[in-house]
């Protein structure tokens, strides 16, 4: 085996557990992580995603004001001091509310609850 | 009693009490119904009982405006039509598909649902379905299947069923041949009505064929049956005598031509894979999805339906526009088969495993927005036997366009917020603001509208009893009649609006109004 075929397949090899640990990584993190769209898409097409949409919202590029609306449920309340397992369910519910009220965006065609849009967007902010 | 028209002495005359142009769909089911009657009816076909070249030709025409398939190619000229190769999907319309709809332009029939259903039931036994019965709930304890849990005041759902499908011209050639009192002439290629002199009523038609030959057939009522397309020319050819065609002092002979757009609308992956078997076929049963009436209004939409086909037997299936692309219709029928290989393999990848599929292509049908500057109109060219040619202009609207998009974005809400999964635009729909449609917007080669119905004579061709306005003794039958499309496949409708019309027709003569009639015509 040539040195360059070596290289070649050794970085392959070292791509996948990289990129699943990153994506592990994002999974333990409720706000950054569109649960349904990850499992649909690929991180190139969520980064997508939500790079697009930050384009379309300029009032939301911040990652602050992101995680501000993200932990903000439909009541108006307030989870930033609450646990990964409260801010899943409660984006969970979000997204769920998001579509029954037709608070949607279309992407890429792709249309999806604005929560998802903004979870992708904040990820995409992340994985810069 | 069968006659063949190519060895029937030129010149020759024939009498009757009905003459029926067309022996298609619309042309056959009516006959049917005047077996054993003590009425002569004459029923008259352009082509013989096979494909013939020569015949099929006649209806060759260009096509401007959208890209459309071949105009010599998206019908049968023979006995039996089209159905000698149509795919056999049936559904009724709906209610709101005969309503009066703000937001729908020319919207509203003259008749409602529920003068139709009584036929629907005796269309349902002429199309050989499992059922005349198309309630979602019946269906649903039939068979214990579930469709999606999905909101009912945004999703409904409709049931079609399966033909055969039934080729009239098979199914039905021995017992209209054996009829007594049916007298069918193949190769009478009606090319010209000749009104009596006050102008109000028909006093023949005109037939020819490529022997040359020229016979005139006399009756008391005619009903054109012969299609869409055929129908409205055949009206605006009669123009000898009234310079604008038959029934078109208004100028609506041959406008508001209407197909339904059939098109891959977008991508559903799911969650969890499915089968989806409520929106499969099962013992000639099947499902499509739909938006609810009361969202329609509110949104402002025409009415569609939607289903689903496994992604894989799509991926490199070619649109249907793509394939029907041939003059000759056994060759285009032939690429189109050839365009679904991918379908082949996905059914069989059906048959032996699970059938769970995770990703489905969205197919839409919708209902077009009638439209008077989608039309039909002579040319200068004649074909074979002096009739003049066609120009067919189909045309879309912005409300076409919005449909197919709101319509797969209140599916893809619903999808999301039940977490069945996501819904992907295709291409031409992803940017909201782009009113453009591809080329490859397909229609079901149904074709409606063009001598609508309306009480009113500056808004139709004919009244609610299908007769032409202003001509005492002809009639339409058949999808030219539609004022609208509908969302689902038109043969269903076709076969109990003329059902209707034949009764009608009937009862006119038990209440012998015809006898006036008789001795108004034989006079001029």
């Amino acid at each position: 085996m040539t040195r360059r075929k070596f290289l070649y397949f050794s970085s392959i090899l070292l791509f996948i557990p990289v990129t699943n640990f990153t994506w592990k990584y994002f999974e333990s993190r409720p706000l950054l992580y569109p649960e349904t769209l990850c499992n649909l898409c690929d991180p190139i097409e969520i980064e997508k995603i939500g790079k697009k949409y930050l384009s379309k919202t300029p009032a939301e590029r911040t990652k602050q004001r992101l995680a501000q609306l993200l932990l903000t449920d439909a009541r108006g309340n307030d989870y930033s001091e609450a646990n990964k397992i409260e801010i899943k369910k409660m984006i969970k519910q979000k997204i769920k509310d998001d579509f029954a009220s037709f608070h949607t965006v279309t992407i890429d065609g792709w249309i999806i609850s604005i929560t998802e849009a903004r979870q992708c967007a904040l990820l995409s902010k992340n994985l810069n | 009693m069968h006659i063949d028209a190519r060895e029937l002495e030129d010149g020759s005359v024939i009498s009757g009490d009905i003459c029926i142009i067309g022996a298609g769909v619309a042309g056959i089911s009516i006959a049917l119904q005047w077996i054993n009657t003590p009425y002569k009816v004459i029923l008259l076909e352009g082509g013989g009982f096979e494909y013939d070249e020569k015949v099929q030709s006649l209806y060759d025409g260009k096509i401007t405006g959208q890209k459309y398939y071949p105009m010599m190619s998206s019908r049968l000229h023979y006995f039996g039509g089209t159905s000698g190769h149509w795919g056999g999907l049936c559904s009724q319309f709906d209610d709101l598909d005969f309503s009066k709809r703000e937001w729908v332009p020319s919207s509203g029939w003259p008749i409602n649902k529920d003068d139709l259903l009584p036929f629907y039931n005796h269309a349902s036994q002429i199309l050989d379905l499992p059922s005349p019965n198309f309630s979602e709930e019946y269906w649903r304890k039939k068979y214990q299947s579930l469709p999606m849990p999905l909101d009912s005041s945004v999703i409904q759902h409709k049931v079609y069923q399966k033909s055969p499908p039934t080729r009239f011209g098979e199914k039905y050639k021995e017992t209209i041949i054996n009829a007594d009192n049916i007298f069918l002439y193949t190769y009478a290629n009606a090319t010209e009505l000749i009104l009596t002199s006050d102008l109000n009523a028909i006093g023949s038609v005109i037939t020819k064929n490529y022997t040359g030959r020229t016979h005139t057939i006399k009756a008391d009522v005619y009903i054109c049956a012969c299609s869409a397309l055929q129908n409205a020319r055949l009206l605006l050819a009669s123009n000898r005598q009234v310079s604008e065609g038959i029934g078109n002092r208004y100028d609506l002979v041959g406008r508001y031509f209407m197909e339904h757009l059939e098109i891959r609308t977008s991508k559903l992956f799911l969650n969890h894979a499915n089968p989806f078997k409520y929106y499969r076929w099962h013992n000639n049963v099947s499902h499509e999805v739909k938006i609810s009436d009361e969202l329609q209004e509110k949104r402002q939409i025409l009415n569609a339906t939607m289903s689903f086909f496994p992604l894989e037997e799509e991926v490199n299936k070619k649109p249907n526009m793509s394939t029907w692309m041939y003059n000759d219709p056994r060759k285009s029928l032939q690429s189109y088969h050839k365009g679904s290989r991918s379908y082949i393999e996905g059914r069989a990848r059906r048959i032996f495993l699970s059938g769970n599929f995770p990703s489905y292509e969205i197919y839409t049908r919708m209902e077009q927005t009638p439209n008077e500057n989608s039309r039909l109109t002579l040319n200068n060219e004649k074909d074979s036997l002096g009739m003049p040619k066609v120009d067919l202009h189909w045309q879309f609207t912005s409300l076409d366009k919005k449909t197919l998009r709101e319509s797969n974005l209140l599916l893809g809400q619903q999808l999301g917020g039940f977490e069945i999964g996501r819904l992907k635009f295709n291409d031409f729909l992803a940017d909201e603001d782009d009113p453009s449609m591809p080329d490859t917007i397909s229609g079901g080669w149904h074709h409606i509208g063009t001598t609508k119905m309306n009480s009113d004579v500056k808004k139709g061709v004919v009244d609610k009893n299908c007769k032409v306005h202003s001509v005492n003794n002809l009639y339409i039958a058949g999808s030219s009649c539609f004022p609208t499309a509908g969302s689902v496949t038109p043969t269903l409708t076709v076969v109990a609006i003329s059902l209707r019309l034949s009764n009608h027709i009937r009862m006119m003569y038990e209440n012998k109004q015809s006898l006036n009639l008789n001795q108004r015509i034989r006079s001029k």
